[in-house]
């Protein structure tokens, strides 16, 4: 989905909780909080649990007093769900039996939602590469081999695997777009 | 970190890569939440190896499933009596210039007619999957099958079998499967000894490796 601008009439309708505004703000915001928080946690539930302590505090904030800047919107979610990661950080380091954070069984629901469209495109970018580029993002992103261990096997460096990501992502990213609009009703609600 | 510094210096790419530090990750963060254009950069990466994840577990669950066939069944073998022990050197020398010339002239018995083998089937690397096989049995060879992902079907492949540290104990030549199906190499037993970590790498004839299958041999 694009990204909406965040305007003071955006932040009212959200303060009003208007669904279709939240339906929106969960969905943005709840992408990016899981590419954020799946760097730091492995836990599924944890993701879960931070990402809607999250949307809680910054909505409750908005009805209660509103923001001084709405464009600094994004910047407000990022700066309340680091605190809700450091509050579960300390939590972890003070309580003789921290939250678990074990990595699931499953997949998070949002991993499992890969369309058939979303594998066929991957499918034809990766068909149209040089069968070293192609081995390259298979070891990367399913085998999850070391980098170090990548670019020692192919002799290639670090910054090769940058411009390769760069590369496939910008053909994946136009068609990964369109599709990414239509899906954008599809969003997680706020418990 | 502004706009034009996440550009130059790559960000979304370093931070999908893992190669960010901590601080930098955070700085990161806080721009790309605000910066529509990053945040779009950062969500087709990650779009983007989720399905290459997908993509892969795809493969995987379309490869044929080999069952695990039942034990060969035991039983006194024919050549049961025929061991060195019971015989002298001279007799065995005698002996096995007899089954030699056989073989040379007739086919022997056990190869003229069918039997099913089951097959090891190895994975490709990933992290802590690392399988354990046992290659026990009474037949003289064992049959690896696995999977290749990395090499278009015909292309020529070269595979090499070691131990941990050893030197290549089974190498050969062989060309890429269809996709679905796998590849089978024979193995004899005794090349398969020494029990501990074994590795099976597969390699194009210029030597680059496209395929890694680390294995634990429980032998013996």
């Amino acid at each position: 989905m694009e990204r909406q601008t965040f305007d003071s009439a955006y932040i009212q309708r959200l303060a009003q909780s208007d669904p279709d505004t939240e339906r929106d703000f969960t969905a943005y915001f709840g992408e990016l909080l899981a590419i954020k928080l799946r760097s730091r946690l492995r836990s599924a539930d944890l993701i879960d649990d931070v990402t809607q302590e999250t949307f809680l505090r910054v909505l409750r904030t908005l009805r209660q007093n509103g923001v001084s800047n709405p464009e600094a919107l994004g910047s407000f979610v990022n700066s309340v769900c680091n605190n809700v990661l450091f509050e579960l950080y300390r939590q972890q380091s003070r309580v003789a039996e921290p939250p678990e954070d074990r990595s699931s069984p499953a997949p998070l629901a949002e991993e499992e939602i890969v369309s058939a469209e979303e594998r066929q495109q991957v499918r034809q970018v990766m068909s149209e590469m040089p069968e070293k580029d192609r081995m390259i993002l298979r070891w990367l992103f399913f085998e999850e081999r070391e980098k170090e261990e990548v670019c020692r096997t192919l002799g290639v460096d670090r910054e090769y695997l940058r411009v390769l990501l760069h590369r496939a992502k910008g053909r994946f990213r136009a068609d990964w777009m369109k599709r990414a609009a239509t899906k954008a009703a599809r969003s997680t609600p706020i418990r | 970190m502004d706009h034009l510094e996440a550009l130059s210096s790559k960000a979304s790419e370093r931070y999908l890569l893992g190669e960010m530090s901590e601080p930098e990750r955070f700085a990161f963060e806080d721009h790309y939440f605000q910066c529509g254009e990053c945040a779009n950069e950062v969500r087709a990466g990650s779009a983007l190896a989720r399905a290459i994840q997908a993509v892969g577990r795809e493969d995987v669950a379309a490869r044929p499933r080999v069952k695990e066939a039942a034990p060969e069944r035991g039983g006194t073998r024919w050549w049961g009596w025929l061991s060195p022990a019971a015989l002298s050197s001279a007799a065995v020398a005698a002996m096995l210039a007899c089954v030699v010339g056989y073989q040379a002239t007739v086919t022997i018995p056990s190869l003229r007619t069918s039997r099913a083998v089951s097959p090891i089937v190895l994975r490709a690397a990933a992290r802590g999957d690392e399988q354990t096989i046992d290659v026990k049995g009474t037949a003289p060879y064992a049959i690896l099958s696995l999977d290749v992902n990395a090499a278009e079907p015909g292309a020529p492949l070269r595979y090499e079998i070691s131990p941990a540290g050893g030197a290549v104990q089974v190498k050969g030549t062989a060309t890429a499967p269809l996709p679905g199906s796998p590849l089978l190499i024979v193995v004899a037993r005794s090349d398969l000894e020494r029990a501990g970590a074994w590795t099976l790498v597969l390699r194009t004839p210029e030597g680059i490796e496209i395929g890694h299958y680390p294995f634990q041999l429980k032998n013996k």
